[in-house]
């Protein structure tokens, strides 16, 4: 990533701001445009290229139409699995939240085309949790991974992939993130604070501004490594906004999450190259300190095996001693369907990806196979 | 109104507005179009929902000049 594409990512956060007044040589041009695809930021790309704060050539203007209509496409494609799944829960009778990129698109940023997103997210309570997946299979959709053991989705899991039959994915979710952050938020809760979203002419349930910046800094923070520039752009966005920091605070305390808002809050501004410390969220997080724990939770949610070891992790959050038990023998020895799922041997999945986690950190791994986690 | 009538009352296309264009998804259709020209002149055209919609009458697309403006994106 170049410090052009930061400033790209950047783009709109501080009125209007010149990111280049020449059109780019070829070479740096697709350099940028392998950039914005991978941090999904074609929208910003258009947006400023319409601002006239980025000059183009004409060739270069066509190839950013090209881009950012089959940004879009994708995004509509997206929209209306969402519309389609929205009537169904909705006339089954099972409450949901519409999550990440579909709801903050439409509810955080100034147009929807400038956060582009790749699935389609919604959270379900744990009691509807069988249900909204069976209705979701009524629909044509196929989990692509089973349940890693009967009864683990509802006493642990954090969610579960549902490939449609035209191709794209929807991700439903019963709790926000993988590990310990995931398991500390207390559903009651999260499913407490409701925003409305529109979207064609609807308006759909999602999580409310706290909430939604709260996991807006999880994304940025515990799920990909190093975090894609959409996910630093989208906390920036929430500071910038309208989110109450009294609110965030004492929601984030009570699930302890302060630590990881004030990296997600410092790793924007670090990337993206701003400073949101005079924001009301900036000021509130400022002044949080760290201690030995944080960090090592925290670490649990970087490299290759994090995947592996924020799930590891998680049994700090558990209650009870036979609750933890099962949560690890479910790690341990998963279901042989769920196995040939992953493509594994029947062997502990967990103990293999602690044993890479470890020769990786020695240097002496020999494997090699990169495990991506998902939030 | 229950949840079902509420949705079956949904009467509009999703839409983006990308550079000068407006990108569609319309109801009932496998594609997805780009009008070039704009947020204006879509609006002009009462937002037209599908290709059928958008592509008639033809005196005003003419007027328009729209013909060959609408383009499918892939």
């Amino acid at each position: 990533m170049t410090a052009l594409t930061a400033k790209l990512a950047a783009f709109g956060l501080h009125g209007h701001q010149s990111i280049s007044a020449e059109p780019l040589p070829d070479e740096a041009w697709e350099r940028l445009l392998i950039d914005v695809r991978r941090e999904r930021i074609e929208g910003l790309l258009a947006a400023a290229v319409h601002d006239r704060a980025l000059a183009v050539t004409p060739a270069q203007q066509d190839a950013i139409r090209k881009e950012s209509r089959s940004r879009a496409g994708v995004d509509l494609f997206l929209e209306r699995e969402l519309l389609g799944v929205g009537d169904h829960f909705t006339s089954e009778g099972v409450a949901f939240r519409v999550l990440k990129g579909l709801a903050w698109s439409h509810t955080t940023y100034p147009d929807p085309s400038w956060r582009g997103t790749g699935d389609v997210d919604l959270l379900v309570a744990t009691k509807d949790w069988y249900r909204a997946v069976r209705l979701l299979e009524d629909l044509g959709m196929r989990r692509a991974t089973p349940e890693l053991r009967p009864g683990f989705d509802v006493r642990f899991g954090k969610d579960a992939t549902l490939d449609t039959h035209t191709g794209w994915e929807v991700d439903l979710h019963r709790v926000l993130v993988l590990g310990p952050y995931g398991l500390w938020v207390d559903e009651p809760s999260l499913m407490a604070g409701i925003a409305v979203l529109r979207v064609g002419g609807l308006d759909l349930p999602s999580l409310d501004p706290p909430r939604s910046f709260i996991h807006a800094c999880y994304n940025a923070v515990l799920a990909d490594d190093p975090p894609r520039l959409i996910a630093l752009r989208d906390v920036a966005q929430m500071a910038v906004g309208q989110v109450d920091p009294v609110a965030v605070r004492s929601l984030a305390r009570r699930w302890r999450s302060e630590r990881v808002v004030a990296v997600a809050i410092r790793r924007s501004e670090a990337v993206l190259g701003i400073s949101l410390s005079s924001t009301p969220i900036g000021t509130e997080f400022g002044a949080v300190r760290f201690r030995v724990r944080d960090r090592a939770l925290l670490a649990c949610y970087r490299g290759p095996e994090r995947g592996f070891t924020s799930q590891a992790a998680g049994v700090i959050a558990v209650p009870g001693l036979r609750a933890r038990a099962a949560y690890l023998a479910a790690l341990g020895r998963p279901d042989n369907a769920y196995l040939r799922s992953r493509g594994w041997r029947s062997s502990s999945p967990l103990r293999q990806g602690l044993s890479r986690a470890w020769h990786r950190r020695r240097g002496t791994d020999r494997t090699s196979r990169p495990e991506r986690a998902r939030t | 109104m229950d949840g079902a009538e509420r949705w079956q009352r949904r009467e509009t296309a999703l839409w983006r507005i990308v550079l000068d264009d407006v990108v569609v998804l319309a109801e009932g259709e496998r594609d997805v179009f780009a009008l070039a020209g704009g947020a204006e002149l879509w609006r002009r055209l009462e937002r037209p929902r599908t290709l059928q919609e958008l592509q008639a009458p033809p005196e005003l697309m003419e007027s328009l000049a729209l013909r060959g403006a609408v383009e499918p994106v892939p």
